[in-house]
């Protein structure tokens, strides 16, 4: 977090900050600093939701106000104080990367408060620092969408505290969204700039020519989403206006986050199952293309990331609903429903789960290892760019299919130049670069975090789960960690704190989290650096 | 002519293209880069399994006699092969990397058939396996080691022993020639590359000596360290290829220290390949401290012996580095059943087998050289998302690589993955868990053998199903030489696709026309 404290010349290659509103013109701010400015916008959003909830809390359980209360007027009084006191300096790579990077990690440790004041997981003789880490977890959990819980006893946190949980989800859907459509792509990361570069103009990732206009419609889809899938289920038997709502929260940012311990299967619901179904599918798609079709132009169709991405979904559907009645545990109408709806909820990053209690048939821990190999597949792939949903992404995954066929043609011919084709247009090497060094990076933090969490004494199927379904952003993994079970069944606390860090890491597409000290390095070394070669130091 | 019309129709018939030209004794001879290769590993194969024979007899005479009879025909054929064969002097890189996978296809088949025959294995999927994984010097077998001859043991050794020389043969003469100035070995190697081989010719012949000489030197300090005659041409035979055959069911679980000691330093030399080798006979100590690659290879050693023996409880830091040593070279001996590792191991050794050995080694992986330039790779593509007009060069022994040689890396890089990831979903289909599935899929690819889960530490296949064996027996030989062969055939099946759909347009559009006249 170390900024720079005063406000420094714009610096070559930087773009100018946006400029401030009306009403604090009249002053003069003293610090210049993106992230501190962007941190606090973050803060103040979420403090309003943590208010909101209280506001619930009190006029239902009324058991963890205070809590919510508290912490919503600390995040406001931060939040404020540091949007106000700051002004978005120049808008270099590496300061999007840090204000990108330290506004998740703050968020999720500003989140952790209710939790932690509540005593939410104080149960079972847990000490303090058990406490704070759970309380961390399911913090940075909820803020990545991810889904993962460390929270056994359900009865315990009031309805307030219950729905704050379920909105840290639809916060880190809404952050995501606006990440991917307008921020990633600007600094070439997120994914859609394959799309960009498929489709050259503004009417690809950008939905408007000015970035302000783009992000008020996309929340606004956002939004009118979540409410239709509020609307759909309680429209349909079994959920209440508590439960809808919920659940919508947490489907539309494809979080999987449940106030009921055994998540949808507690309904018991074919109509339930079809709604989230739908409902996960629709957070998985583009909200470029969403926008489209509310506005009158669809282009479902003509997407081929989207055409791919309900293929992949299809097969694997099929694969796992013929591998569950073939192995003759099931019946076909059973393996259709279970294979199905776990298929979809891990092929789109949902994360939500139908058993009925551990060793029932919509538990995937105990279904054969074929199914299970390939609920890891859909859990690597994920959903496609520009979309609440986590993993590689499908579009990458197409244009590391299309590197592989290259590098086959270019074995038979060596001096042939081949380029990357995504639909009829070719890739820039400079961005087919950049996939398959996403690629490498999110290998490589795959194979690290297993080791790490496995030396820190985690099952091996349960680790290699956890940590492809942390940085995928999935939820549940294998084995002890399943959708019956908590990560606090399956991982000791250090183990715990690996796997939010994954969480964080894979939520922002690794880059901006690996990047996000280079500001502050870049300052230091400015800072070292004699008087006269400080301007050149940039 | 009669005689070189047949060659030509034989050559053809196999999709080989050969062209009839006349020896300096007027035999004719075919010109066939894929049927001169089968019949120089045919002429190795058909000796060593005389000699095989030779050795075991006193112990079991009928399977010693029905090898040395083995033998003798394969060394026949082999003679027969390269007598009248003849290398192209200019071959198309695709018919170079297709003749890779027909040579290892065709002698997968043959030592399959001498398992038959011979009666040493009674099914045909089993010698297939047996066959694969001897060839491909993967650890893993269905044999019942304590019932088998001493020839089978031997024989067992020296078909990984042949497979390694093959693998070093295709590494250094075959692949760079297919893949030009592409080809990483010759690229990045390149001071070493030109005093190990000043012609490939030359070159080869070296390596030859060089493997040879490696081999026995390793059966000596056996013998030395205790181990008895066959025991010592077995482990000898095993550890100078990678291959892991063991003539104990517990491979090394009844040895004592010295033997082991021997083998984990016998494993690292094997694991670092010929040049580190070349440079060792020579007494190039500073050439090799300056390759990247083996300090890069050396410290994955040294960090998986520390996690392993801090981090597992029991095991010592000899123990320690014996199992870091056999997994990274993908060698496969084991000293106790890997299960009492714990997951510490598990997760550690995953990533030792899957980066594998040196190149110029007879071990598999993906290679410690690629990936040490992966990491530069994906730190280039990180600092460009710092700086988007930063010029970052990746270099390799402070030569520069270029972006083609880095794409083509990039390309194999996705490919071995993605066979990874199909052999984990098939052998989970096949009956395997999840984490046995990811093992043994990432060993098989890897030629290491023996996985956590199903297979195990000694690599014995009794609990794998008929299915999923079959399917390790691909992922050996993918893993081993054949994941360019297998993209070529995937490239040469869309090519034919994209020309049938092109074709089929056509037809459609000529009928429309004639519809509307």
């Amino acid at each position: 977090m170390a900024e720079p404290a005063a406000r420094s010349p714009a610096e070559p290659g930087a773009r100018p900050g946006p400029a401030s509103p009306p009403i604090l013109r009249r002053h003069r701010r003293r610090y210049s600093s993106t992230t501190f400015h962007v941190c606090g916008i973050s803060l103040s959003f979420v403090s309003a939701g943590m208010l909101a909830c209280a506001l619930l809390e009190r006029l239902t359980t009324d058991r963890d106000t205070a809590a919510l209360a508290v912490s919503g007027a600390a995040a406001a009084v931060i939040g404020a104080g540091a949007w106000y006191l700051t002004a978005p300096g120049a808008v270099r790579n590496r300061d999007v990367f840090s204000a990108v990077g330290w506004t998740w990690v703050v968020t999720t440790l500003m989140g952790a408060l209710p939790f932690l004041l509540a005593a939410t997981f104080a149960v079972g003789g847990a000490d303090g620092l058990e406490q704070v880490v759970n309380s961390l977890f399911e913090s940075a959990s909820g803020f990545t969408s991810t889904g993962s819980t460390v929270l056994a006893d359900f009865e315990r946190p009031g309805r307030g505290l219950l729905m704050y949980r379920q909105a840290t989800q639809w916060y880190g859907g809404m952050g995501v969204v606006l990440l991917a459509v307008t921020v990633l792509p600007f600094l070439g990361v997120g994914g859609l700039e394959l799309v960009s570069a498929e489709v050259p103009g503004p009417g690809s990732d950008r939905l408007t020519p000015r970035v302000s206009q783009t992000v008020r419609r996309l929340w606004a889809v956002y939004a009118g989403f979540t409410l239709a899938v509020a609307l759909a289920l309680f429209a349909v038997p079994g959920p209440s206006l508590f439960d809808s709502v919920a659940h919508a929260l947490t489907t539309a940012s494809t979080g999987g986050f449940s106030p009921h311990p055994d998540s949808i299967g507690h309904f018991g619901s074919v109509a339930v199952e079809v709604v989230m179904m739908a409902a996960m599918i629709a957070g998985a798609v583009s909200f470029t293309l969403h926008w489209r079709a509310i506005t009158g132009h669809p282009a479902y169709h003509r997407d081929s990331e989207l055409r791919t991405f309900m293929l992949v979904l299809a097969a694997a559907a099929a694969a796992i609903v013929a591998l569950l009645w073939l192995d003759g545990g099931l019946g076909l109408v059973e393996s259709v429903r279970v294979g199905l709806f776990n298929a979809v909820s891990l092929g789109t990053s949902g994360g939500f789960s139908n058993a009925t209690g551990p060793g029932s048939a919509g538990d995937y821990v105990v279904w054969a290892g074929g199914a299970q190999m390939v609920l890891l597949f859909l859990m690597v792939v994920g959903g496609c760019s520009g979309s609440t949903a986590g993993g590689i992404k499908t579009l990458r995954m197409q244009v590391l299919g299309v590197v592989m066929v290259r590098s086959v043609r270019r074995t038979q011919m060596p001096r042939a130049v081949i380029p990357v084709k995504l639909g009829d247009r070719a890739l820039a090497e400079g961005v087919v670069a950049r996939v398959v060094g996403f690629f490498l990076l999110h290998l490589t933090l795959v194979l690290v975090g297993l080791v790490a969490v496995t030396a820190l004494g985690g099952d091996f199927e349960s680790s290699l789960g956890a940590v492809v379904g942390a940085l995928s952003n999935m939820g549940p993994a294998l084995a002890e960690a399943g959708p019956t079970s908590t990560f606090a069944d399956a991982f000791n606390l250090p183990a715990r704190l690996v796997l939010a860090l994954c969480m964080v890491i894979g939520r922002l597409e690794i880059v901006p989290i690996l990047l996000m000290f280079a500001a502050g390095w870049r300052r230091l070394q400015d800072l070292s650096s004699p008087p006269g070669r400080r301007l050149t130091a940039s | 002519m009669r005689g070189g019309t047949d060659s030509r129709r034989l050559g053809q018939r196999a999709g080989l293209r050969g062209e009839t030209r006349f020896g300096a004794l007027g035999q004719h001879r075919v010109d066939s880069w894929t049927l001169a290769g089968l019949a120089d590993a045919v002429s190795v194969l058909g000796p060593v399994t005389v000699l095989c024979g030779l050795g075991g007899l006193g112990d079991d005479n009928g399977d010693a006699l029905a090898f040395t009879a083995a033998g003798a025909i394969l060394t026949g054929v082999g003679l027969a092969g390269r007598h009248r064969t003849r290398r192209p002097a200019d071959v198309a890189p695709r018919r170079v990397i297709v003749g890779i996978g027909t040579v290892w296809g065709a002698m997968i088949g043959l030592i399959a058939a001498v398992y038959l025959a011979t009666g040493a294995v009674g099914r045909l999927d089993d010698a297939v396996v047996e066959a694969a994984a001897g060839l491909t010097t993967t650890a893993v077998t269905t044999l019942a080691v304590e019932e088998a001859s001493r020839t089978v043991l031997l024989w067992r050794a020296a078909t990984s022993w042949v497979g390694g020389l093959i693998a070093i043969v295709v590494a250094l003469g075959a692949l760079p020639r297919a893949l030009g100035g592409t080809a990483l070995l010759a690229h990045t190697t390149r001071d070493r590359w030109v005093d190990l081989m000043p012609t490939t010719a030359a070159g080869l012949r070296r390596v030859a000596v060089l493997y040879a000489g490696f081999t026995l030197a390793c059966a000596a300090a056996y013998l030395a360290a205790g181990l008895g005659p066959t025991e010592a041409a077995v482990h000898g035979l095993g550890t100078a290829s990678t291959g892991g055959f063991s003539s104990n069911a517990d491979s090394f679980a009844g040895y004592g220290p010295a033997a082991r000691a021997v083998a984990t330093g016998a494993m690292i030399a094997a694991g670092a390949g010929v040049f580190a080798m070349w440079g060792a006979v020579r007494g190039r100590a500073g050439w090799l401290w300056r390759s990247q690659e083996l300090r890069f290879y050396l410290a994955i050693l040294a960090g998986a012996t520390a996690i392993l023996a801090i981090g597992v409880d029991g095991l010592g830091v000899g123990d320690a580095l014996f199992t870091a040593a056999s997994v990274s070279s993908t060698t496969g001996f084991a000293t106790g059943e890997w299960t009492a590792l714990g997951s510490t191991a598990a997760g550690v050794l995953l990533v030792a087998a899957g980066i594998g050995s040196m190149i110029g080694s007879a071990g598999g992986g993906t290679r410690v050289l690629r990936a040490r330039l992966l990491v530069a790779f994906g730190g280039r593509e990180l600092r460009r998302q710092l700086d988007p007009h930063a010029v970052v060069v990746v270099r390799h022994d402070r030569q520069p690589l270029g972006d083609r040689t880095l794409d083509r890396l990039g390309g194999y890089s996705v490919a071995h993955l993605a066979v990874i990831g199909g052999g984990a979903l098939l052998l989970g289909a096949a009956g395997m868990s999840v984490p046995s599935g990811v093992w043994s899929a990432v060993s098989a690819v890897s030629t290491l053998g023996p996985a956590f889960g199903d297979i195990g530490a000694f690599g014995h296949l009794d609990g794998v199903t008929r299915p999923a064996r079959l399917v390790l027996a691909a992922l050996m030989v993918t893993g081993r030489v054949a994941i360019l062969p297998l993209l070529s055939v995937i490239g040469a099946a869309l090519q034919l696709r994209r020309s049938l759909l092109r074709r089929g347009r056509r037809l459609w559009r000529e009928g429309g026309r004639a519809r509307d006249g």
